[in-house]
């Protein structure tokens, strides 16, 4: 940019408009500088000003020109166009084009910052040791490995120094506030990155932090704040008195309402009110609305956390050392309790106070209650749930993400090869514990839980009905466009795995990206190797993965169909595949049915209580049509049973074709 | 199988289910709201009737079941067609 000095006419209206500076000379301009626009400013250090012809919106409407007034200068650029006013001090700042900064007491960078990249936050355990160093790149996997994978030290030393690559570039002396940004009404802003279309409005106190943001998705800090130490990305919100020490802050995440957190992590739409974290590992999706909740050193996803949630990390004996995992889904009622360690299996619930170490990974889609002091868990009951169904749906829609660069890669499936794999081993367990189990038992023991010995069979059918269900679901998407014209051979031919086929193992949930375990575990050993070169790459491979997902699914659809049917998938035959769809769309139909009728709990007379509070039964059931409907109006309702015609149409289809095929 | 013995057996069922006396389990009780039973009592039901009767039941026709004279009814129309 072509600068210029100061003319001396120039320097005499700066002067006479009340402005100082230490030496003049310093001052450099831009052609289009217009000095009648820079008012009771004091500068000092290098100072360059851009052109100031156009006018920045106040709020509520009208408008102002664009410059520099009441404010102390040191060592900053001010690109075209910036609006300045009542700046306390702003020292070693590039304020870019159409920033404007207003009644802010210090917007300063004092030596060399990172602006808290590379700063490493105490996650999970509480104690150290899986220590996360954030940075405005991060990524709700890669966040994952880092924490998880301190088994593979040569990986991780490897991903460590590809970070620390990263974050050493962002050290300056110097920050900046990116174009179309807006700082306003802020107490003081030390050693702060600001993105672009980023808004800072009434922050407290903000220091070492990046605050990342793009104009399709822009991020806000707002009233009350006091930050120490963080990272924000793009779509995020932060405001109404949140206190965030040594915490990141992922994309379209939420937080507020006097909500503190300290050495957290929050990924993807994430939303923080209220309470309190501690060493919080939230991957997406996770949610804490309600005060007297504390989510203290565990690793959660897609997690609903309930009023009054709580859990113990030590008991007074080597500290605070332990730690929980709420898989994928779980939700905590109101004042549950965990004691930790413990882990607890994909889309549970949890009511009640857990004073035993439990590990559930493997009975996924079960209720976890109190009764008499002890933990009592019911299998699969959460697959009878219309709630867990509602939620797998609610939350595609409820992506806030904006920006064109989504970070974390999460895949939203309910039924998915990490799940139903989990279901799987969970008939595994219930068998044998059903077979180890006399009738004598009222409960059987398992990993720090007891389970009803008559549940046992029930936990077995209702899984399998999901198992059934999700494999028909799949093998009817493959058919469904060959009907009804296309031969066996064809039919081989759309069945067919991909290449890597038979290499399948067991699925893991990277928070939020579901793969197979030796895709993750490839990318571990080219990290590990040094063959990924930089976090781009490393992201760059993750998100093939993502997107494989339904290639690499089928694949593991393809593995455990042939270990039901016992042959390989070329010697399937159409009576074997359509027996894989019929049971398929009638476990749909009959999962339905069933949660049709948990929905319709939710209006039968017993959720009357409380309606029509001054009249008769018939009132309170007119009061309770006019304010829930009815379940025949219900969205959700008519969705199921939508799903079910669909499914029992296609059945049919298929099934009558299939059947006219006949065996090869 | 006579149906005062299903409903006779049908009452120990619940009331072991629910720690409850057989005497307060009436023939026309609602599982839900006269004897406070939850979700989950509501799936072992099933499963208690399936062990006492040796039957099997269709899980979402069973869990349709809101009252005791309908498990009666329930296990009855089972037991014909499954014996």
């Amino acid at each position: 940019m072509k600068s210029r000095s100061l003319s001396d006419s120039e320097i005499a209206t700066l002067t006479t408009q009340g402005c100082t500076a230490e030496d003049w000379r310093q001052i450099q301009v831009r052609d289009g500088f217009d000095p009648r626009r820079v008012r009771k400013t004091s500068f000092s250090g290098p100072v360059f000003l851009g052109r100031l012809d156009g006018s920045a919106s106040l709020p509520g409407g009208g408008s102002v020109p664009c410059g520099l007034y009441n404010s102390r200068v040191h060592d900053c650029t001010f690109a075209d166009n910036v609006f300045v006013d009542s700046v306390g001090f702003a020292a070693n700042y590039d304020f870019e084009e159409g920033v404007i900064v207003r009644n802010v007491g210090a917007l300063v960078v004092e030596g060399m910052s990172s602006f808290a990249n590379g700063v490493g936050i105490q996650i999970v355990n509480e104690a150290g040791g899986r220590e996360l160093p954030i940075y405005d790149g991060l990524s709700a996997q890669i966040a994952y490995l880092l924490v998880m994978y301190h088994h593979k030290s040569r990986f991780l030393r490897s991903l460590e120094a590809l970070i620390q690559t990263c974050t050493d570039s962002k050290q300056s002396h110097r920050g900046r506030v990116q174009r179309g940004s807006r700082i306003e009404d802020c107490g003081r802003l030390r050693n702060v990155m600001i993105g672009a279309a980023v808004t800072v409005e009434g922050a407290l106190e903000l220091e070492e932090g990046t605050i990342a943001g793009c104009p399709e998705d822009p991020s806000y800090v707002g009233v009350g704040v006091v930050a120490r130490q963080f990272v924000i990305l793009s779509g995020a919100r932060v405001d109404t008195g949140a206190t965030l020490e040594r915490c990141f802050v992922g994309q379209g995440v939420r937080i507020g309402k006097q909500f503190s957190a300290e050495n957290c992590a929050f990924f993807a739409n994430c939303e923080g009110f209220h309470s309190e974290a501690v060493s919080l590992f939230a991957g997406p999706y996770s949610v804490t609305h309600h005060k007297s909740t504390l989510l203290i050193a565990c690793y959660v996803s897609f997690f609903n956390a309930g009023s009054g949630t709580n859990q113990s990390n030590h008991m007074y004996k080597l500290g605070p050392l332990h730690q929980g995992v709420l898989e994928r889904g779980v939700k905590t009622g109101s004042f549950s309790y965990l004691f930790w360690p413990s882990r607890v299996g994909a889309f549970t619930s949890v009511v009640g106070k857990h004073y035993g170490n439990i590990d559930t990974a493997d009975l996924p889609f079960s209720n976890l209650t109190e009764s008499n002091g002890r933990s009592l868990l019911t299998p699969a009951m959460n697959l009878l749930n219309i709630g867990t169904r509602r939620d797998a749906e609610k939350w595609v829609d409820r992506d806030r993400r904006r920006d064109p660069d989504k970070l974390d890669l999460i895949h939203f499936d309910l039924l998915n090869p990490y799940t139903v794999g989990k279901m799987i081993m969970g008939v595994q367990v219930l068998r044998g514990l059903a077979e180890g189990s006399t009738k004598q038992q009222e409960t059987v023991v398992y990993r720090g839980v007891h389970i009803r010995r008559l549940l046992l069979k029930m936990g077995i059918r209702y899984y399998e009905m999901g198992i059934g269900l999700y494999l028909g679901e799949r093998l009817a998407e493959r058919l469904e466009p060959l009907c009804p014209g296309a031969t066996v051979a064809d039919i081989r031919k759309a069945i067919a795995p991909s290449k890597s086929f038979p290499r399948q193992s067991k699925w893991r949930d990277i928070c939020g990206l579901l793969a197979p375990a030796e895709k993750i575990d490839e990318i571990v050993e080219s990290v590990a190797e040094g063959r990924i070169k930089d976090l781009g790459e490393l992201q760059l491979r993750l998100r093939r993965i993502y997107d494989s997902y339904r290639e690499y699914e089928w694949d593991w659809c393809i593995g455990v169909m042939q270990e039901r049917l016992g042959m390989t998938w070329e010697k399937f035959e159409p009576p074997q595949l359509a027996e894989l769809i019929r049971v398929g769309g009638e476990n749909a139909v009959k999962l339905n049915s069933i949660l049709e009728n948990d929905a319709a709990k939710e209006f039968d007379e017993h959720s009357h209580i409380g309606y029509g509070i001054d009249g008769s039964r018939e009132e309170g059931k007119l009061d309770f049509e006019a304010v829930r409907g009815s379940l025949e109006g219900n969205a959700f309702v008519r969705k199921l049973r939508e799903d079910s015609r669909r499914v029992q149409s296609r059945s049919s289809r298929l099934l009558a074709w299939l059947g006219g095929l006949g065996s090869s | 199988m006579e149906r005062g013995e299903i409903q006779s057996r049908v009452r120990k069922v619940i009331a072991g289910v629910l720690k409850i006396a057989e005497e307060e389990v009436a023939a026309d009780a609602n599982f839900v709201f006269d004897l406070g039973a939850d979700s989950m009592q509501s799936l072992e039901f099933v499963a208690a009737f399936e062990e006492e009767f040796e039957i099997e039941m269709d899980e979402a026709a069973a869990l349709e079941i809101q009252t005791v004279d309908g498990a009666v009814e329930f296990i009855a129309g089972a037991l014909a067609t499954q014996r």
